[in-house]
């Protein structure tokens, strides 16, 4: 169907670039597409890239990262001091309000945090929040974050925890979830009109003081879920912008000069390990070689070119990482050199460790990674590597995963908005269950670094977490995964923006005329 | 009549429970909804404390009559996701449904009966062969491939109708012709089979025999009668409507219960997904039931058998 709508749709871009236009922004309004429907503007209770983007336009978290200068600014946070290994004291800006007129402070800080720590508050992903022991205001400008023993990554994770009015939002009691379709926040953005169906209209705030007048006076966000509606939609100029999924729709919707195709660099990359532990009863991967030859055998630059969007031509931003995590991160260390591409050398390496006739192996995947291992897999099978494709869903994924079955995995890692090289770190080496590794010095530098404050030497530690998995050819970064905005010609986005992308996403829009701010809510 | 009533809601009942049962067994089958609302990167703990929250560490049998005695109470639970109530959800997405499906029936059945009467009337000649055609057209051809098509022509070419939304009337037009061509077919085909059995049956030849003229030969003797399955059809084909509509919806992005239903298997959204089938193999089951019910009334012959 897509190939077929594509040439379909690149004909009629073609036929349509010579019509007047019909795109532009009307009235100040600026029309997104959502790929689903948003049932909360509410980030605890529905975590996923639509929400994110419509909750960070109403509100605002305490911190936000400056990825050009690798460091936390504040948002509604003034400044902030580390009290005790497990206490984070944050002074809040003085004089600010909610969009009801109420004033924001410190109580209202910590009401959220308890809220989403509370261990009866039902909502999903909750475990992100595991790490929180409570909060409590010290004054109306003081507020103290408690964690359960000290947590390094605690600036990075209040990036993702928006404020709430506590008197509004605890008034709603038990029906909590209702909060997302009527919210009050402190963000540049007031949700005017919620209709699950139909989608969101928002109004700019004009109280709104931590940054610079939002450029656009409406925005409406509108749920189109299937990818080709909305490409028709965008060529008949009915939405503003748009994510692309793929590079055919880049092509095809780039023909047309009214319309633009802007990547943004994200923090989500393809990745693909092995069994090197032998508990899927494949024991070939226990000899290093083995897995080295996979990963030469992998033409890295032709899957990110022909695959990913983002991945080649004009809008090229997709790389093939040097490391599992990116440079503008805390503590991800610079170097790495992961295997290159080089058959013949991964022919030799099999023929080396005896498998020169080649082997049996299911590639597993899930959700958008399917392309990706589809792809590896041929390059696997052009070694002699008797690869197949074993699709499955997350939950099945998991199963598969926590009792040994995997044999190989292609899947993404979705950083969720955390510019901290530790989230990728704790993510593979923390949990037994994922342990398809076998190296036990991998899981000490891991807890290690999971508690330990001094940033120089959690930097060191990744640095020779990092190194092991190269060396040892545990895990190799296939390519970066960047989100390209396809937008109207007159809508300006800030192609530098990056990194927390589901808070930056919003903060492109921004850039309409204006200098935009780098990341987040930064001011 | 009452008896063959109550043999048929026995019949209906059960059927409903066999699909909850199965629904709710195949849904617990496809993989961990602990970890599935916890999320790939949760740890073992984690997961358990979600398992815990939600009661999935109960038996199954246990996990299931909770839900079947508050189904039965109009309780479907909530939403994993929104947190939301799971009726309120439906209730507010099956309205568009509905609305969709009714309007593509009496569209198919607008076009499919008179094209079913000609194509018997004029059977064999080149209108029998057109209507022949379409109906072929209508079951092979891809509903997405041909809502796609009608989104380029009239959408993005010429721009005659809206290609998203659920705003007006027009927002309705494309879907209705994409979905009714899912069901105009069998409707055509049926009237037409119906019709040239009754047009060759000996009370149709003494209407002739009587000077009765074509029109009401056709339309007062021979059609009544050939339409009697074709209810039994659309009854079924309603249901089938209200269900199969998941990709029209999505298109077409008209957020009804079919895209309610994609986006919570997507979500692994599992009491969203568990109650839609519940209250759409309810729904199929009702109408299966009245068009018995129809059927047994007009025809006794059915319901002494």
């Amino acid at each position: 169907m897509n190939v077929w709508f594509t040439r379909l749709v690149a004909a009629g871009a073609v036929v349509l670039a010579s019509w007047p236009a019909v795109a532009g922004i009307k009235d100040g309004t600026l029309t997104v597409a959502l790929d689903s429907p948003v049932e909360a503007v509410d980030i605890y209770m529905g975590p996923g890239a639509e929400t994110a983007m419509t909750t960070s336009a109403v509100f605002n978290p305490l911190v936000a990262y400056d990825a050009k200068a690798k460091t936390y600014v504040g948002v509604i946070a003034k400044s902030w001091s580390q009290i005790d290994p497990e206490t984070m004291e944050f002074k809040l800006e003085p004089g600010l309000t909610f969009q009801d007129g109420s004033v924001l402070d410190a109580e209202d800080v910590a009401y959220t945090i308890n809220f989403i720590s509370n261990p009866e508050t039902k909502f999903r992903l909750k475990s992100r929040f595991a790490f929180f022991a409570g909060a409590e205001k010290v004054d109306d400008l003081t507020v103290r974050v408690k964690t359960r023993g000290p947590y390094p990554m605690l600036m990075a994770r209040m990036i993702g925890v928006p404020v709430y009015p506590s008197d509004k939002h605890s008034a709603l009691g038990a029906d909590y979830a209702s909060w997302g379709r009527a919210p009050i926040g402190s963000g540049p953005y007031k949700v005017v009109k919620f209709n699950e169906s139909t989608g969101i209209e928002m109004e700019r705030w004009d109280g709104y003081k931590l940054g610079p007048a939002p450029a656009f006076k409406r925005i409406v966000f509108k749920p189109l879920p299937d990818a080709q509606t909305q490409i028709a939609e965008m060529m008949i100029g009915n939405i503003d912008v748009m994510m692309a999924k793929s590079p055919d729709q880049v092509a095809a919707l780039t023909a047309n000069p009214r319309i633009v195709a802007t990547p943004i660099s994200d923090m989500n990359f393809q990745y693909m390990y092995l069994d090197a532990v032998g508990h899927s009863g494949l024991s070939v991967f226990k000899d290093e070689r083995v897995r080295a030859a996979v990963f030469h055998a992998v033409d890295r630059d032709a899957i990110r070119k022909s695959i990913v969007a983002g991945g080649a031509g004009k809008t090229g931003v997709a790389h093939a990482m040097a490391r599992l995590c990116f440079p503008f991160q805390v503590g991800c260390p610079d170097g790495g050199t992961p295997q290159a591409y080089d058959p013949a050398k991964a022919r030799a390496l099999l023929k080396e460790a005896g498998l020169a006739d080649g082997f049996d192996l299911k590639v597993s995947t899930w959700g958008s990674s399917r392309p990706i291992a589809e792809a590896v897999v041929g390059y696997l099978r052009a070694v002699g590597i008797r690869a197949s494709v074993d699709v499955l869903t997350l939950g099945a994924y998991r199963k598969k995963q926590v009792e040994g079955g995997l044999q190989a995995l292609v899947s993404n890692y979705v950083y969720g908005g955390l510019p901290d090289t530790g989230a990728v770190v704790d993510f593979f080496f923390s949990s037994s269950d994922r342990d398809y590794f076998g190296d036990k010095r991998l899981f000490d530098l891991t807890k290690e670094a999971n508690t330990t404050l001094d940033e120089k030497k959690r930097g060191d530690l990744f640095r020779e977490t990092l190194d092991i998995v190269e060396k040892q050819a545990f895990i190799l970064p296939i390519t970066t995964d960047p989100v390209v905005v396809i937008h109207s010609a007159d809508v300006k986005v800030d192609a530098a923006t990056r990194g927390n992308i589901l808070f930056a996403r919003f903060s492109f829009f921004e850039s309409y005329g204006k200098t935009p701010p780098m990341l987040g809510w930064a001011k | 009549m009452w008896r063959y009533f109550a043999k048929r809601l026995g019949i209906a009942l059960l059927v409903v429970i066999t699909v909850s049962v199965i629904s709710f067994g195949l849904l617990r089958l496809s993989g961990d909804m602990a970890q599935s609302l916890a999320g790939e990167g949760a740890t073992a703990e984690q997961v358990t404390a979600i398992r815990q929250l939600y009661g999935l560490d109960r038996p199954l049998v246990v996990q299931y009559f909770d839900w079947a005695f508050d189904a039965v109470r109009g309780d479907l639970g909530q939403s994993l996701v929104s947190n939301q109530p799971v009726f309120e959800l439906i209730v507010s997405r099956m309205q568009v449904t509905i609305v969709l499906a009714v309007l593509s029936l009496a569209a198919a059945i607008a076009v499919a009966v008179p094209l079913g009467v000609f194509a018997a009337v004029y059977r064999n000649s080149w209108i029998d062969r057109a209507s022949l055609g379409m109906a072929v057209f209508g079951s092979a051809v891809p509903n997405f491939w041909f809502a796609l098509v009608l989104i380029y022509v009239f959408g993005v070419q010429l721009r005659w109708l809206p290609i998203s939304g659920s705003q007006s009337w027009e927002n309705f037009v494309l879907p209705t012709i994409t979905l009714s061509t899912m069901v105009m077919p069998q409707i055509m085909r049926l009237t037409r089979g119906g019709m040239i059995e009754a047009l060759d049956a000996e009370y149709v030849r003494m209407a002739w025999a009587k000077g009765l003229s074509p029109t009401v030969v056709f339309f007062k003797h021979a059609l009544p009668n050939a339409i009697l399955p074709v209810v039994t059809l659309s009854a079924v084909s309603l249901g089938f409507l209200l269900g199969g509509s998941v990709i029209v919806e999505s298109v077409f992005s008209l957020n009804g219960i079919g895209s309610l239903a994609y986006e919570s298997i997507r979500r692994a959204d599992f009491p969203v997904v568990q109650s839609i089938l519940f209250v759409l193999s309810f729904v199929y089951v009702l109408l299966t039931l009245v068009s018995d019910l129809i059927n047994a009334r007009i025809d006794p012959r059915i319901r002494l058998n």
